[in-house]
């Protein structure tokens, strides 16, 4: 890219070391007028700075993803794990003499969950945690490198523990500070001896998907000792600790992935006999990692795309208005003899000096830029009680903002090179006379021909998108062939009806096409929108501005016809071109910020029959220490809660069709549940609610699954299981099966239930993993219940939430998440009024003899004021209204599609916020457009009349 | 009246202590040397730009003590102006650009197109109504100019070396649509560089260095007119 970049600049380097005259053309052209020479930079320096922010981003997500799955597993590259200590032993003992040249290093240790309390006065309670137990000097040995496995001196003596940084944090716990821990009914008291990082095997963490690791790391025994002391009545109510063996493949951190598979295979030889297998444990985690970060990598860019289009107009407009300026000069030039290369040449000399600084400048910005939406997008992905979170860790690499500079760069000198030749076409005399070029009655042959050309790519590309099928292909096909074919028609009939005609139908089917692709079973990745929206915002501006007569009649209509409403009118209709490019520039910004407002609205406005049909009639999720689990009775006796429905609660590996495996949750009900279930969507082949759950708990062969069930978050695209569809669970630790058949569809889960099936069905697979610690508990006063729960219970690691606030907080993650993406595209916003800033300084300049007549004539300076701000507010409230009209009718369509993603979801405006955005653009605009116009009020009549050209 | 511009490069004297009393109803031509003053007393007489000293009265009230917007609304209601570039709004067709003063004056738009029109007739232009100024010649262009000079029925007009930028024929189509507006009683000042053109005038005034080194009658005997 880079290459390219400077491949293009050679000949401009060429002109600027070789010709002395034309540098020093452009040059005083630039220091002629130094504040427009600076807001042409500035203006191209957002474009530039939005691209490279965007890619800053992505180089985050990246990081963040490698973080998850090499920083914290280090050296792990597989595990197999035995649940309780005697499946344990055997599992070590199948080790003995293990040795394979794939494998560096084979390292058993012991985990379980715990909670943990810091009962100091600032300290704080963790109920999620980790008692891991291994022998430090193994530990250290184990995979290519000490410092990668995270452990530091030798194991803990009884009474001491290392703890992970994480919970350090989280607990106010440093150095010699005491804790108390809680597992199987037990309590241990410990001293915090050192603080070791979230890596590798001190960071292993198997309790959720969350990039934490709250880890207690404990002396060898303790354990074991723990659950010696539980009272036998109490075995088999909790899960047991799990003996993990975990393997480092030879090689590095990351190159060593690439042997998983092979490791798997011969370590399944190894365990299978014993019930067990081997999960290639970083190998999944990165895929996972992956395919959360491309969905969100996917939305950033595609937003991303949006203000950056905003930012290529703004680019084109400002090189199509230098060129016009220096219109008459160069025809001059021309006139005097001096030759059609080196003219151009120095124009174009004098746009390549401004795009190498302001692309240099806007990367720079760009990394800010970056920072700012990782920061933020860090706080929102993290403020939920999602399970699965990916950490942002800002960083940029070097490459990246070469790239964002030569992107920046790129667009704004293959704009440069396209004014250029159109410059290099002016007709001398219309140049001098600054005649602009005439529209053509009829296109010439040749944009016919290329129409045609066109056009049969486009029914290609259609026909391959219909068959394939393929999202790109069914939105950008038709249009093509409709665009392509209006020349041809335009050579035969009146190029007006012909140009409405084809933007109304391009217009039309890039809102119908999402619905058909929702039809068609089409994956919809989140670039088709871009795709939407540009094509719109194109087939609709060129409505506008091929009837932009009537509009301005209309207005000087409705405006009773004043002087400076005309007046305002005659340059934005007489300059089709720029006004089109400022049009796209304003609707294109405030289609997306609309479209967002629109989602954002939609998804809130979900909130309360989510609660209601994911609590059905229970209101509290309560959860609990596994391997300390409380008891349905319990719970019972906390004031306040009247009905208590354990919940069996696991991960499983689910594969539907060809699919890969991805681990799920699922949660085992028993016939507490049916006595108020959840409010299913779908009831299947179920007359009722009551029956669906009810046949479910009865037959473990059947499963209830929610609209986002195996779905990436993110990446809407992807269709969940149908009723009816077969699904496959598979223990992770045994890789036993059972065959599921999906019953009915449940709300969009936000609460991570994850799939239901019943207990027996859990427990039939998961045994004694599959102890209830999980409870659905309704209560009259849900939030003292909760309040109660967790106070009365924290040696169980109790915590509890009402389903009410599990909603709400979700939603106004996801909400924030929209406006996180809003203030992305609001930096298109700012490229928009800056824009129009830009462009009206620029008339200001250009008309400064019009306005010396006007003011001889007997116009006041505040009316020429006027007639500058009118025309500003014209430009952008016409921009603003097309915006605005597109989301509205795409988010319409949006609505229709029938796609999973967009279940339940009913279309409605916003209005408010809608009105609060189209205010702020407008307001923006003509704050922007006073400084411009005051200048053109304070221009001196008797000087701008000298001037001669 | 005096008036001095200041530039970086030093003051410039354009018109040093100047004095020049024109009648209601005169045709006063301005003659001089290129940079001796001429456009900036038009601009100084008309108050389309400040004095340094003195003072400019028109029907005995003061013009540069006026405010701006006064002074603008009085040159809308009694000036008209012909230039040399004939300064025309490139985006507006001839009609729209003669239209201007009347609107500004006031007019409601029928009985402005009706007397644009009207008027661009007058000066020979009724098949160019509907072109805008670039697809017009230098002379037809001057036309529209002076129909928009004139459309506003003006009592004084100011012209700059009008016909500098024409070919004799065209020159002498404008000299004779000026002479013809002044016979019907309006004030004409108009500054030239051209002897034949100055020759068609009541008085003239020469300049150099920015002060009146002559002013004299021309007896219609004169002229043979
Ligand atoms: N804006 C200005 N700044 C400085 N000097 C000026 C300016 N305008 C005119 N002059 C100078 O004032 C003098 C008179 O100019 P002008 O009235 O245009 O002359 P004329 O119209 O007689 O050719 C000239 O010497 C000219 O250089
Ligand atoms: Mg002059």
């Amino acid at each position: 890219m880079i290459w390219l970049a400077v491949l293009l600049s050679m000949p401009f380097v060429w002109i600027f070391t070789r010709h002395d005259t034309l540098r020093r053309l452009a040059g005083r052209n630039i220091r002629r007028r130094p504040v427009e020479a600076v807001l042409v930079v500035l203006g191209s320096l957002l474009g530039t700075a939005i691209i490279t922010g965007s890619l800053v981003v992505g180089d985050t997500i990246d990081r963040s993803i490698r973080a998850s799955a090499y920083d914290q597993l280090g050296p792990i590259d597989e595990t197999v794990s035995a649940s309780g200590l005697e499946a344990g032993a055997e599992l070590i003992g199948r080790f003995d003499g293990f040795s394979s040249p794939d494998v560096d290093g084979v390292l058993p240790f012991l985990v379980t969950s715990a909670s943990v309390v810091n009962t100091g006065a600032d300290g704080g309670t963790q109920p999620r945690a980790q008692l891991l137990e291994v022998d430090f000097a193994a530990a250290r040995a184990f995979g290519p490198d000490e410092e990668i496995t995270g452990i530091q001196g030798d194991s803990p003596e009884p009474g001491f523990a290392a703890i992970t940084v994480d919970l350090a944090n989280k607990l106010n716990l440093a150095v010699g500070d005491d804790f108390l821990g809680f597992a199987f009914g037990q309590q241990l008291s410990l001293s915090v001896d050192r603080v070791l990082p979230r890596t590798g095997v001190a960071g292993f963490w198997g309790v959720d998907g969350r990039q934490q690791s709250y880890n207690v790391l404990v002396a060898p025994g303790t354990i074991e000792a723990m659950i010696r002391d539980t009272p036998a009545a109490d075995a088999g109510s909790f899960v047991p600790p799990a003996v993990i063996v975990a393997i480092s493949n030879v090689g590095g951190v990351e190159s060593g992935v690439g042997l998983s598979d092979a490791v798997v295979a011969t370590v399944d030889e190894l365990v299978n006999p014993l019930g067990l297998r081997a999960a290639p444990t970083k190998q999944s985690l990165l895929e996972i990692a992956n395919a959360n970060g491309e969905g969100l990598s996917q939305l950033y860019f595609t937003v991303g795309m949006f203000a950056v289009a905003a930012g290529v107009m703004l680019l084109v407009n400002i090189f199509v208005m230098l060129a016009d300026e220096r219109r008459s000069e160069l025809g001059m030039l021309r006139a005097i003899g001096m030759r059609r290369r080196p003219l151009v040449g120095a124009f174009a000399l004098e746009g390549w000096m401004y795009a190498v600084v302001s692309s240099a400048a806007g990367a720079i910005v760009g990394v800010g830029v970056g920072r700012v939406i990782a920061w933020r997008a860090d706080s929102i992905l993290n403020s939920g009680q999602e399970t699965a979170g990916l950490d942002m860790m800002f960083t940029y690499t070097a490459a990246t903002v070469w790239t964002g500079f030569a992107l920046g760069f790129l667009i704004s000198l293959i704009t440069l090179v396209v004014t250029s030749v159109r410059i290099a076409r002016f007709n001398v005399i219309r140049a001098i006379r600054d005649i602009h070029e005439p529209p053509r009655a009829r296109p010439r042959r040749r944009v016919a021909l290329m129409g045609s050309i066109t056009a049969v790519a486009g029914v290609l590309f259609a026909v391959a998108g219909f068959i394939a099928p393929d999202g790109y292909g069914i939105m950008l096909g038709p249009s093509l062939v409709a665009a392509g074919l209006a020349p041809w028609f335009a050579r035969h009939w009146p190029a007006t009806r012909v140009n409405t005609v084809a933007a109304t139908i391009i217009l039309a089917w890039a809102v119908v096409a999402i619905p058909v692709m929702g039809a068609l079973d089409v994956a919809i990745v989140i670039p088709i929108f871009l795709a939407q929206g540009l094509t719109m915002t194109a087939a609709a501006i060129t409505i506008v501005v091929v009837h932009q007569d009537k509009v301005g009649r209309a207005v000087a209509r409705l405006s009773g016809r004043g002087l400076p409403v005309r007046l305002g009118l005659a340059y934005p209709l007489a300059r089709r071109f720029r006004t089109g490019m400022t049009l796209g520039m304003f609707s294109i910004v405030l289609l997306t910020l609309v479209y967002m407002s629109v989602l954002s609205f939609m998804s809130r406005g979900q909130s309360d029959s989510f609660s209601s049909n994911l609590g059905g009639g229970f209101d509290i999720v309560a959860t609990s220490n596994p391997s300390n689990p409380l008891s349905e009775e319990q719970l019972a006796e906390v004031p306040g809660v009247d009905a208590v429905a354990p919940l069996s609660y696991v991960f499983a590996d689910f594969v539907r069709g060809d699919d890969d495996a991805a681990l799920w949750p699922v949660t085992g009900f028993g016939a507490e549940l049916l006595a108020g279930p959840p409010t299913l969507v779908d009831t299947g082949t179920y007359a009722t609610n009551e029956a669906a759950w009810a046949a479910v708990h009865q037959d473990p062969t059947l499963v209830i699954v929610d609209s986002n069930f195996l779905i990436t978050p993110g990446a809407p695209g992807s269709r969940a299981p149908a009723i009816g569809d077969a699904v496959t669970m598979i223990d992770p630790q045994s890789g036993l099966t059972r065959e599921l058949t999906v019953a009915a569809r449940a709300e969009q889960d936000l609460i991570g239930n994850g799939a239901f099936v019943s207990s027996l069905a859990l427990q039939d697979l998961f045994a004694d993993r599959a102890t209830p610690s999980r409870f659905f508990v309704s209560s009259g006063d849900p939030d003292a219940a909760v309040s109660a729960i967790r106070s009365t219970y924290v040696a169980n690691g109790a915590d509890a939430t009402t389903v009410t606030e599990f909603v709400e907080t979700l939603l106004a993650q996801n909400s924030s998440f929209f406006t996180l993406m809003q203030q992305f595209v609001g930096a298109g916003l700012v490229v928009g009024v800056a824009g129009i800033g830009v462009i009206m300084i620029r008339a200001v300049r250009e008309r400064r003899r019009e306005v010396g007549v006007l003011r001889s004539l007997g116009f006041t300076s505040a009316g020429v004021a006027r007639v500058m701000v009118f025309e500003a507010a014209f430009i952008a409230i016409e921009g603003i209204l097309i915006g605005v009209a597109i989301a509205l009718i795409a988010s319409y369509g949006f609505t229709a599609t029938g796609a999973d993603w967009a279940e339940g979801m009913t279309w409605g405006v916003p209005v408010p916020e809608v009105l609060l955005i189209v205010a702020i653009a407008i307001g923006a605009t003509l704050i922007t457009a006073l400084w411009p116009a005051h200048r053109a009020a304070e221009i001196q009549p008797a000087a701008a009349l000298r001037i001669a050209d | 009246m005096r008036k001095i511009y200041r530039t970086a490069a030093g003051e410039v004297e354009a018109l040093r202590d100047l004095d020049l009393t024109v009648d209601e109803g005169e045709f006063v031509a301005v003659m001089g040397p290129s940079g001796c003053g001429k456009t900036t007393l038009l601009n100084c007489l008309s108050g389309l730009d400040d004095i340094d000293g003195g003072r400019v009265t028109l029907d005995g009230t003061c013009l540069h003590e006026m405010p701006d917007s006064e002074r603008t609304r009085n040159r809308a209601a009694t000036m008209g102006f012909v230039f040399q570039a004939f300064n025309l709004i490139p985006v507006f067709t001839a009609a729209e650009n003669v239209e201007l003063p009347l609107l500004l004056a006031g007019a409601d738009d029928r009985h402005a197109r009706t007397r644009a029109v009207e008027t661009l007739e007058r000066v020979g232009l009724g098949h160019r109504i509907n072109h805008r100024p670039p697809e017009l010649s230098g002379g037809e262009q001057q036309r529209v100019t002076i129909a928009r000079a004139l459309a506003g029925r003006p009592r004084l007009v100011w012209a700059d070396e009008p016909t500098g930028a024409l070919d004799s024929e065209s020159a002498a189509e404008v000299m004779d649509l000026l002479c013809e507006l002044h016979a019907t009683g309006m004030t004409l000042m108009l500054v030239t560089h051209d002897a034949v053109v100055g020759d068609r005038a009541d008085r003239m005034v020469r300049m150099r260095d920015g002060v009146i080194v002559a002013d004299e009658k021309i007896l219609v005997a004169a002229g043979g007119r």
